[in-house]
C-alpha cells in the first residue's frame, strides 16, 4: 500500500457505521427498526442519515401508514460500493499490522 | 488508525450485521400459520377426546401434538429461511444459534413437567403447562429481537399460570390451548406483519 490510507470520513464515524452495517445487511430499513436495533435516540437519527443521504449513500423516503409518517431508508449503490471500500480498508489496516507494518 | 480500531470495528459491522439479519428473519406470517395449526390440532383433540375410548387417547394426543409441532417449525424455519435469503443473509448465522440456546430450558421444563402429569394422570393441566414452558422460551428468545417478541412471551406466561389454576378440566384447557397457541398467534401474527412486512 502506498501512501497514507485514506478511511472514507462519512463511514467511519461509529453511528453511521453502525446505521451503514444494518442497511447493508437488509438493504431497507425504516426509521423505528433503527430506533430499536441500534439503540438511537430520534435526533441522532436524523442528524446521521441526512448526511448519508447529502453524501449519496442511502435514499430516504417519507410514506404515510394510517395517520403516522413512516420513514423508510435504502442503500444506494454508491454506497453498498463505499462500504464495501470501507470494510476493505480495515481489513488492509490489520494486515498491514500483522506483517509488522504500523 | 490502528489495528485494535480496526478490529473493533470490524467486530461491531459483523454484530451488527448478524443481528440484523436475525431481526429481519421472524416472520409474520409463519406466526399465523402457525396458529392456524394449534386450531387444527385442538380439532383433533376434541374428536379423540369424544370419539375414542379413554384408555386409548394418550396415543393419538402425543402423535397429533407432535405432528403439530413439527410442522409448526418446520414452516417457521422454511419462512424464516427464505426471507433471511431475500435480504442476502444466511439463516445459519450465530444469533440464530444463540435464539435456539435459549429457547431449550423453557422446552425442556414444559417437557419434564408434562411427562409427570401424564404418570400422574393430570392430562389436564398438560396445555397450561406447554403455555408457560413456551412462553418462557418465547421470552428468551426475546432478548435477541424485537420488543414485540418479549410482550408476546410475557402474555403467555400470565396465560399459563392463570390457565393451570382456572382451567384445568379439559374442555377448558382444551379452549386455552386453542387462545394461547391458536388465537394468540395469529393476532400476533398479523401484528407483526403489519409492522415489519411478511
Amino acid at each position: 500500500m502506498s501512501g497514507p490510507l485514506k478511511l472514507d470520513e462519512v463511514i467511519h464515524q461509529s453511528t453511521r457505521l453502525a446505521i451503514m452495517s444494518h442497511l447493508a445487511a437488509v438493504g431497507e430499513t425504516d426509521f423505528l427498526t433503527v430506533k430499536r436495533l441500534l439503540g438511537l435516540s430520534d435526533g441522532n437519527i436524523s442528524v446521521h442519515t441526512g448526511l448519508l443521504e447529502k453524501s449519496g449513500y442511502i435514499e430516504t423516503e417519507k410514506s404515510f401508514v394510517g395517520k403516522k409518517t413512516r420513514t423508510t431508508y435504502r442503500l444506494t449503490p454508491a454506497g453498498r460500493r463505499a462500504f464495501r471500500q470501507y470494510v476493505a480498508a480495515l481489513e488492509t489496516v490489520l494486515k498491514g499490522s500483522a506483517d509488522g507494518g504500523g | 488508525m490502528d489495528k485494535t480500531q480496526a478490529e473493533d470495528n470490524i467486530k461491531l459491522i459483523r454484530q451488527i450485521m448478524d443481528r440484523s439479519a436475525r431481526y429481519t428473519s421472524f416472520s409474520g406470517a409463519s406466526g399465523v400459520i402457525a396458529g392456524m395449526l394449534a386450531l387444527l390440532g385442538c380439532a383433533a383433540t376434541y374428536w379423540i377426546a369424544y370419539n375414542l375410548s379413554e384408555d386409548r387417547q394418550i396415543l393419538p394426543y402425543v402423535l397429533t401434538w407432535v405432528a403439530v409441532l413439527l410442522l409448526a417449525l418446520l414452516q417457521d424455519f422454511a419462512l424464516a429461511y427464505r426471507k433471511a435469503a431475500r435480504h442476502g443473509e444466511s439463516l445459519f448465522a450465530p444469533a440464530t444459534f444463540q435464539v435456539i440456546k435459549a429457547v431449550l430450558p423453557g422446552i425442556f421444563v414444559a417437557l419434564v413437567l408434562s411427562i409427570r402429569a401424564l404418570t400422574l394422570g393430570e392430562l389436564d393441566a398438560i396445555p397450561a403447562i406447554w403455555t408457560l414452558g413456551y412462553g418462557a422460551a418465547v421470552y428468551a428468545a426475546g432478548m435477541y429481537t424485537v420488543r414485540e417478541v418479549r410482550i408476546f412471551g410475557i402474555i403467555q406466561l400470565v396465560t399459563g399460570a392463570v390457565g393451570l389454576f382456572f382451567f384445568s378440566q379439559f374442555d377448558y384447557s382444551l379452549y386455552l390451548l386453542a387462545v394461547s397457541f391458536g388465537l394468540y398467534h395469529i393476532v400476533y401474527g398479523l401484528w407483526m406483519t403489519r409492522k415489519y412486512g411478511w
